[in-house]
């Protein structure tokens, strides 16, 4: 059977934020109001529909004193214990008196070893001793977790109460636990008995393999936003006179539109990434203003310019009057390409224009066309990039037993931009260059990716 | 239609140039230009003769082409360069092109972001970590409201609920939170049993007291079995006796808005008229 253990404490102590953070579960209701857990819930860990252990988080004792008085009432002697509990439960299962008390007693007679949760910043108190002596009388592995909810720190008062209830006594702030912390806490939970250690040692390297796949996973997501921010145009066909001032401003309204949408999108896909696909963010908005953008206004025909276009023409036509020359022994002296070349040259110029103004589908073949973008300013990747990290590290690192919303300050994200030096700034930079000139290469995506991931490592 | 035109018109094809060039140079060129179909198709291949014969001249009085029927000899000869030198190459091009764009298309798809991330979650383990039942809808909360706490006069008997307060500091606090008097202070709750506390009820039922204060730890919420506690209470003493429930703060520090909350809430379940809860005003 799989390790199963119950988060048994006083309603309120944050029993259901270690749920939450450990099962990475933004939807447990943490309220700060008492009697939130009414019922026992399942949390199993599955990996490839596997269960490699389960928690189950259990509503608090009401009326401990009453249930000691009825075990000890019945006391048969210590290895009679257990099963005295067992005979309450059975006595009391319909009772509405008891429902919390046998929610949280069931898992445990079941097998579920003991996660006994308290808050180290109050004082100990004396009615705590009812419920650790119930517990102790299961006969289940015990640890208890004191969790800090509060500025105050009674950890050293409470670790004598609890040592002398529990085998394992650990601090464990469970709304700012990060990553190692958790993976810790499970290897602990392993020690509470010999069967279960193996599957929890297995269930934190799954954890860990996920990090490093998660990491990878953001760092594709993050080298796509860039890479299509980067290279993102609009262009729209013009009438051939001077460039409407009026349609540059629309193009570049709409480019700068579509830019923060898809920094929009690389953000949801990096939250669902790390499952915090509810949380709500509270970001400024990037800053890019229309001087950082290019602006071109020129002629195009199948995506080539008019030189372009009759440097292809000429190129074809001196070819052909080459082989006439050569064929010809020469004696011609090489005017057949140079005639060649020209009539090439020429005619695809004077061809193109005509050509252009056909209409296919309403829409012209070519013809002057008014292309804004890509972003010309060198420092935006780099305030894109820098934004794109803070966001991602804040997300990653983040607790899923917070439930404040995201703030992200647009000046951290700038610090970890320039801490980037050396080779990889270079590297970075490279790629930049690039993508801002439009001489995009097949490894550049690849390229981006891969520094992006390295960062993200760090 | 080159069909069309070769079989119902008559095509006749002369040569012309202003280099000075012989009829075995241009001969020279087009044995070179007909290479590709001297093999298959020899016919389309013109010998020296018609080459000779089929060469002319703008100006008046210069020498005639021949028979007009060999000037029709040219049309293999033209066909075949079309087809070899026209078709062929265009041909070819587009199967080029049509491999090319199926191989680049092929790669950048495996480049496409989307693409990669689709076969990186198809291999990786599915790892799931939460609930497998929903949490069940909760109850819209109960809006019982508690009457504000009436004056008290004389002295009231405090109940000291798990350790609240010091015994030392129960009389200030009763002075400051409600400007009373304490007649006499009893402890309950905490580490004390339940046949402890019914007889302290009982002590204080004997009293017959005008009011009873009780002092609790404001940050531990108040569990049903406090509720009890003062429904026994409250049956002892009878419907006319006011109970107030005051929470105390560590270091008579403030009260917490969300702790103050909890308590209301938690009283007002009782459905006591005359239970009230003080949490101070500063």
């Amino acid at each position: 059977m799989s390790p199963r253990f119950a988060i048994v404490g006083h309603p309120n102590k944050g029993k259901s934020s270690i749920v939450a953070t450990l099962a990475e579960d933004d939807s447990v209701p943490v309220s700060p109001l008492p009697g939130t857990t009414t019922k026992a819930r399942d949390f199993p860990m599955r990996v490839d529909g596997e269960v490699l252990y389960d928690l189950v988080d259990t509503p608090g004792f009401q009326r401990a004193r009453e249930v000691l008085d009825w075990l000890n009432a019945h006391e048969r002697g210590a290895e009679a214990r257990p099963a005295v509990v067992r005979e309450f439960l059975s006595a009391h299962r319909g009772d509405e008196r008891f429902h919390d008390e046998c929610e949280l007693l069931a898992p445990i007679l079941e097998g579920a070893g003991v996660l006994y949760v308290v808050d180290g910043a109050h004082p100990y108190g004396g009615e705590y001793e009812a419920e650790m002596e119930v517990l102790r009388w299961t006969g289940q592995p015990r640890m208890a977790l004191i969790n800090l909810i509060g500025t105050g720190d009674h950890e050293a008062q409470w670790r004598r109460a609890l040592d002398q209830y529990f085998s394992i006594v650990r601090v464990f702030d469970a709304v700012h636990a990060d990553f190692e912390k958790r993976i810790e806490l499970l290897r602990a939970f392993g020690e509470l008995s010999e069967e279960w250690a193996p599957s929890l040692g297995r269930a934190a390297e799954v954890l860990l393999a996920e990090r490093t796949r998660r990491r990878a996973r953001a760092a594709n997501e993050i080298a796509a936003f860039l890479f299509d921010a980067l290279t993102a145009v609009e262009s729209r066909a013009v009438s051939d006179d001077s460039p409407d001032p009026k349609v540059e401003t629309r193009l570049q309204a709409r480019l700068l539109e579509r830019i923060r949408r898809r920094e929009h999108d690389a953000r949801r896909v990096v939250q669902d990434i790390y499952q915090h696909g509810n949380v709500e963010t509270q970001e400024a908005e990037i800053a890019i203003l229309s001087n950082d953008l290019f602006s071109a206004h020129a002629f195009s025909l199948f995506g080539l310019s008019r030189t372009q276009l009759a440097l292809t023409g000429a190129t074809s036509g001196a070819i052909a009057g080459g082989l006439i020359d050569a064929a010809l022994g020469f004696t011609s002296l090489g005017v057949a390409a140079g005639v060649g070349a020209l009539i090439g040259g020429a005619g695809t110029l004077l061809g193109a224009q005509g050509l252009a103004s056909v209409q296919v589908l309403g829409q012209s073949l070519g013809g002057m066309r008014l292309t804004v973008g890509p972003l010309s300013d060198p420092n935006v990747p780099w305030v894109m990039l820098g934004r794109a990290l803070l966001h991602h590290r804040l997300v990653a690192e983040r607790n899923h037993a917070r439930r404040e919303a995201l703030v992200i300050d647009a000046e951290s994200g700038a610090h970890l931009a320039e801490a980037i030096s050396g080779q990889a700034r270079q590297r970075l930079e490279t790629v930049f260059r690039r993508l801002r000139s439009g001489e995009v290469r097949g490894e550049d995506r690849a390229r981006l990716r891969g520094e992006v991931g390295a960062l993200l490592d760090e | 239609m080159a069909f069309a035109l070769v079989t119902f018109t008559d095509l006749a094809f002369g040569w012309s140039t202003t280099l000075n060039v012989g009829a075995d140079q241009i001969g020279s060129l087009v044995e070179t230009a007909s290479v590709p179909w001297a093999g298959l198709v020899p016919d389309a291949v013109p010998n020296a003769a018609l080459i000779e014969r089929s060469q002319f001249f703008r100006l008046e009085g210069a020498p005639v082409p021949g028979a007009p029927e060999a000037l029709t000899g040219w049309w293999p000869f033209l066909l075949a360069a079309i087809v070899v030198y026209g078709m062929t190459p265009r041909l070819v091009l587009l199967v080029v092109a049509k491999a090319r764009l199926v191989a680049a298309t092929k790669a950048l798809l495996l480049e496409d972001p989307r693409v990669t991330a689709l076969l990186d979650r198809m291999s990786a383990p599915t790892l799931a970590l939460s609930a497998t039942e929903t949490e069940p809808g909760r109850p819209a909360e109960e809006t019982a409201e508690i009457a504000p706490t009436p004056g008290l006069s004389g002295a009231v008997h405090a109940v000291v609920w798990a350790g609240a307060l010091q015994a030392a500091d129960v009389a200030h606090a009763a002075g400051a939170r409600l400007g009373v008097g304490v007649a006499l202070t009893y402890d309950a709750g905490g580490a004390r049993t339940l046949d402890e506390d019914r007889n302290t009820i009982d002590a204080i039922a004997t009293d017959n007291p005008q009011s009873v204060v009780l002092f609790a730890r404001a940050w531990e919420p108040p569990l049903l079995e406090l509720l009890d506690f003062l429904k026994m209470l409250r049956a002892r003493l009878g419907a006319g006796v006011s109970i107030v429930v005051v929470p105390v703060a560590e270091e008579s520090s403030r009260v917490d808005d969300v702790h103050a909350r909890t308590w209301r809430r938690a009283i007002a379940q009782l459905g006591d008229p005359h239970a009230y809860v003080e949490v101070g005003s500063e």
